[in-house]
C-alpha cells in the first residue's frame, strides 16, 4: 500500500516536536505591570511635572496665597547659574559626596570581608548591628548623633577626654565648617555602610572559594587575592553600589539639616539644604525649582556614565 | 468553591468597602460655624483662653472655637501650608517679626475699619509690627521683653547689695558670683554666643543700629558703623568677664541651666521665672529680677510678642474680627497682664505687678529689626547669630564680622521678589 506522505515540513531534527501553548492575550504582562506602573508614575511624575513647571514661573509667597500664575521663562535659571552661592555649594556637594562614597564603599568591603571570615555567633552580631542603623530613620539617627556631639552633655566628648585623647570637655564640634564635616562624614557614612556591606557579603557568597585558593597557592598576598580575583568578579556589584551612593550623598538633606542647619556661617550649606532656604524658608518657590531641576539632570547625567560603564562590562 | 462563587464575593467584598470608603466622608455641618484659632506654645494661658471661647460661644449662638497649639518652630511651614490652601485656619497668633511678609504675601485680612479695644493707647512697636502700607493686619495682642533673672540666695551669699545700675556694676557683680562659687563651669551670667535678642540690645545701647533705608529703599547694613561696633566690643567683653556659656548655642535650654545651678543669672523674659520656680521648685522663692543696665541708665530691650491675624482667605472673617476684639479687649489683656505678658495697651499697665512691671519699666527703651518684609530671610539665614558666634569664639574680629554680616543682611534686604 502506498501511503500518502505528508508534505515535508521545516522542523528542527532531534528534537521532540510538542505544540507550544499559546499565551492566554499578548497584553497580560502589560496589563499585569499597568497598575503598578500607574502608581509610581502618578507618584513621581505629577510632582516632577510640577517641579520643571515652577521652574519657569516667578512663584513666591504671594502668588501661592493668591494662587497666581507668572510665567518667567529662563529667568530663574539664569538667576541661578550666575548666583555665586550656587557655584559654592556644588562643588562643596561634589566634594562631600566623593568622600562620602570612597569611605562608605571602603567600609562596606571591609564589613563585607569582616562577615565572610567571622565565626557564626560574630557573623550574627555584626550583621544585627548593621542591620539597627540601616533600619533607624535618617533623621532620628541624625539628632542622636547631633546629641552625642554636643559640647556640653555629648557622650563623644566624654569618651575622648576618658579615653585620654586629650580634655575634650567642652570641645565644640560645630564651631569650625571643617569640623562639622567631619561630623557630618560620620553621620553619612554611618547610615551608607549597612547596606553596601551586606550586598557586597551577597556578592562575595557567589564568589567560588576554589578562586581564592589557587590565588594563595600561587602565592598572592591577601591585597593582590583581593585586588586580582574577588574585585574583578565583584566589579558588576561596586558600580551599581557606586551609582547609588553618589544619588544619595548628594541629595543629602536631613542628616545637614537636623545637625548643622546649614551652619556654621552657612558653610555646610549644601545642595539640599540650598534648595530647602530658597523653596520652604525664603519662598521662592521658582527658583528653587530651577535648582532641583539642575540637580536631577546633574544626578542622571552622573548615573548614566556609570550604567554606560556597566553595560560594556557586562558585553 | 466555585469560580462563579468565588468571583461574587470578591465583588461583593470589593463593594462593600467602597461603599465604607465613601461614608465616612462629610460630617454634617448642621449650620454650626466654627472657627478655627491657631495660637502658639507657652503665649497665653489655656483656662484663659478657655474662658475667653466660653464667653464669646454665649455671645454668638451657634458657633464653635477649635483652638489648636502650634509650636514655635516650624511655625512658617505650617503657615504657609494652610494659607495657601482651601481652608484657612481664621485667627492666627502671629509673632511680632512674623506679621510684615505675610502681610506683604496679601495671605491676611485688612483690619484697619474693624472696632478693637484700646485702640489709641496700643503699644507702638506691636502697632507698628502689625502695620503694612498704612493699613492693620496683626492685632496687638502681648508684648515681652527680657530681663536679668537672678538668684537672691546666691546674690546673698556673695554680698552684694542692691540690683546693678550700669553695665560696668553688673559685670563686677557677675565677676563676684562667679568667684563665690569657684567651680570652672559656673558663669555669673550665662550669655550664650548666638543669643541674638540680648546681644544686639548692646548695639543699641551705644547708639548703633541694624539697617537703614535710604530714600531710595534701599538698605543698607549699619553695624560697622562706629557706634554698633563700639556695642559689640562691650559686648564682647561681658560675655568674656561674665559668662562660660559657650558661643555656638543659642538660648534655648537657658532655663535649666539657671534651674541645675550652672549659673547665678540668666537673660530671659519675665514669665520664665514662674515656669523655673515649677520645674526647680527648690528654686521657687529664690528667683528675681531687674532691668538689664546699660553703658548709662538701663539697656534698650527688645520688644518681642505676638499679634493676631485673620486670614484674607478663611470662611468666617466677622466672626474672626469679633473673637480677635473679645481677646484683645480689656477684660483679658487685663488677665494676660496679672499671668505674666506685657497687655497690649499703656492704659493697662496698673494690671501688671512684680516681675511683670520691671519687664514694663524696662520696655520704655525699646529696638525693633529693621521694618523689611525679607527680614524673617536674614533670620533664617542666621546672619546675625553666626556674626555674634563668630566674635564670641574669636574666630573673626569685631570689624571684619561686623562687615560680612552688613554685605550679606544688603545682599538679602534688597533682593529682588
Amino acid at each position: 500500500m502506498t501511503a500518502v506522505l505528508d508534505p515535508p515540513r521545516a522542523r528542527p531534527t532531534g528534537r521532540a516536536t510538542r505544540p507550544r501553548p499559546r499565551p492566554r492575550s499578548k497584553a497580560l504582562p502589560y496589563l499585569l505591570l499597568a497598575p503598578c506602573a500607574a502608581g509610581v508614575l502618578g507618584t513621581l511624575a505629577w510632582p516632577v511635572a510640577t517641579m520643571v513647571a515652577l521652574s519657569f514661573q516667578r512663584e513666591n509667597l504671594a502668588d501661592l496665597v493668591t494662587r497666581t500664575t507668572t510665567w518667567v521663562g529662563p529667568a530663574n535659571y539664569r538667576h541661578t547659574l550666575t548666583d555665586r552661592m550656587f557655584w559654592t555649594v556644588l562643588p562643596r556637594t561634589l566634594g562631600f559626596a566623593a568622600t562620602c562614597v570612597a569611605l562608605t564603599l571602603l567600609a562596606g568591603t571591609g564589613c563585607a570581608l569582616l562577615l565572610y571570615r567571622a565565626s557564626r555567633p560574630a557573623r550574627l552580631a555584626l550583621s544585627s548591628a548593621l542591620v539597627l542603623a540601616w533600619a533607624t530613620p535618617v533623621f532620628i539617627g541624625a539628632v542622636v548623633w547631633k546629641w552625642m556631639f554636643d559640647s556640653e552633655f555629648g557622650v563623644v566628648n566624654y569618651l575622648l577626654t576618658r579615653l585620654g585623647a586629650g580634655d575634650f570637655r567642652h570641645h565644640s564640634w560645630f564651631l569650625t565648617p571643617t569640623s562639622a564635616f567631619a561630623v557630618l562624614i560620620v553621620i553619612v557614612v554611618w547610615g551608607a555602610v549597612p547596606f553596601v556591606a551586606l550586598s557586597l557579603y551577597g556578592g562575595l557568597l557567589t564568589v567560588p572559594p576554589e578562586l581564592w585558593e589557587a590565588a594563595r597557592v600561587d602565592g598572592g598576598s591577601a591585597w593582590r587575592v583581593f585586588w586580582r580575583v574577588t574585585f574583578p568578579l565583584l566589579r558588576p556589584i561596586y558600580v551599581i553600589l557606586a551609582v547609588l551612593s553618589v544619588v544619595w550623598d548628594t541629595k543629602v538633606f536631613p542628616q545637614v539639616w537636623f545637625t548643622t542647619r546649614g551652619g556654621p556661617y552657612q558653610g555646610t550649606v549644601m545642595l539640599g539644604v540650598y534648595i530647602y532656604n530658597q523653596g520652604i524658608n525664603d519662598s521662592r518657590f521658582g527658583n528653587a525649582s530651577a535648582i532641583a531641576v539642575l540637580m536631577t539632570l546633574l544626578l542622571v547625567g552622573l548615573s548614566w556614565f556609570y550604567v554606560r560603564v556597566l553595560r560594556e562590562e557586562s558585553r | 468553591m466555585s469560580h462563579r462563587t468565588r468571583a461574587a464575593a470578591a465583588a461583593l467584598t470589593l463593594a462593600l468597602c467602597t461603599v465604607a470608603a465613601c461614608g465616612g466622608g462629610s460630617g454634617g455641618s448642621r449650620g454650626t460655624a466654627q472657627l478655627n484659632v491657631w495660637l502658639m506654645k507657652d503665649s497665653a494661658p489655656d483656662a484663659l483662653v478657655a474662658d475667653v471661647n466660653r464667653a464669646f460661644t454665649a455671645a454668638h449662638p451657634g458657633t464653635r472655637v477649635k483652638v489648636q497649639i502650634l509650636d514655635w518652630t516650624g511655625r512658617d511651614v505650617k503657615w504657609k501650608t494652610a494659607l495657601a490652601g482651601d481652608h484657612p485656619p481664621d485667627v492666627m497668633e502671629m509673632g511680632n517679626t512674623d506679621v510684615l511678609s505675610y502681610a506683604a504675601s496679601g495671605a491676611l485680612a485688612d483690619l484697619t475699619h474693624r472696632t478693637f479695644d484700646n485702640r489709641a493707647s496700643w503699644l507702638t512697636g506691636l502697632t507698628e509690627a502689625g502695620t503694612y502700607q498704612g493699613k492693620l493686619y496683626g492685632v496687638p495682642y502681648y508684648g515681652g521683653d527680657r530681663v536679668v533673672i537672678y538668684r537672691k540666695d546666691l546674690w546673698q551669699r556673695a554680698g552684694l547689695g542692691a540690683p546693678p545700675s550700669t553695665l560696668a556694676d553688673l559685670q563686677r557683680d557677675a565677676a563676684a558670683l562667679r568667684d563665690a562659687d569657684g567651680r570652672p563651669d559656673f558663669s555669673g551670667l550665662y550669655f550664650p554666643g548666638r543669643y541674638q535678642y540680648a546681644a544686639l540690645s548692646f548695639v543699641y545701647d551705644t547708639g548703633g543700629r541694624i539697617a537703614t533705608r535710604s530714600k531710595d529703599g534701599r538698605w543698607h547694613g549699619q553695624l560697622s558703623a562706629t557706634a554698633a561696633q563700639q556695642g559689640l566690643t562691650n559686648w564682647a567683653n561681658f560675655l568674656h568677664a561674665a559668662s562660660r556659656a559657650p558661643a555656638d548655642k543659642d538660648e534655648t535650654g537657658i532655663d535649666d541651666v539657671l534651674g541645675q545651678g550652672h549659673a547665678a543669672m540668666i537673660i530671659a523674659q519675665g514669665w520664665q521665672v514662674k515656669a523655673i520656680g515649677a520645674k526647680y521648685p527648690q528654686l521657687a522663692g529664690q528667683l528675681d529680677a531687674f532691668a538689664m543696665p546699660g553703658t548709662a541708665g538701663p539697656m534698650p530691650v527688645f520688644l518681642g510678642g505676638s499679634n493676631l491675624t485673620a486670614s484674607a482667605g478663611g470662611k468666617n472673617r466677622d466672626l474672626a474680627a469679633a473673637w480677635i476684639r473679645l481677646m484683645t479687649g480689656t477684660k483679658y489683656e487685663t488677665a494676660l497682664g496679672q499671668a505674666g505678658l506685657l497687655p497690649n495697651s499703656t492704659s493697662l499697665s496698673h494690671a501688671v505687678s512684680g516681675i511683670t512691671a520691671t519687664e514694663l519699666r524696662a520696655a520704655t527703651r525699646s529696638w525693633f529689626t529693621p521694618a523689611s518684609t525679607h527680614w524673617s530671610d536674614v533670620d533664617n539665614a542666621s546672619v546675625m547669630q553666626d556674626m555674634l558666634q563668630a566674635i564670641a569664639s574669636g574666630q573673626k574680629s569685631v570689624a571684619t564680622a561686623a562687615k560680612d554680616a552688613d554685605t550679606r543682611v544688603e545682599q538679602i534686604l534688597d533682593a529682588g521678589a
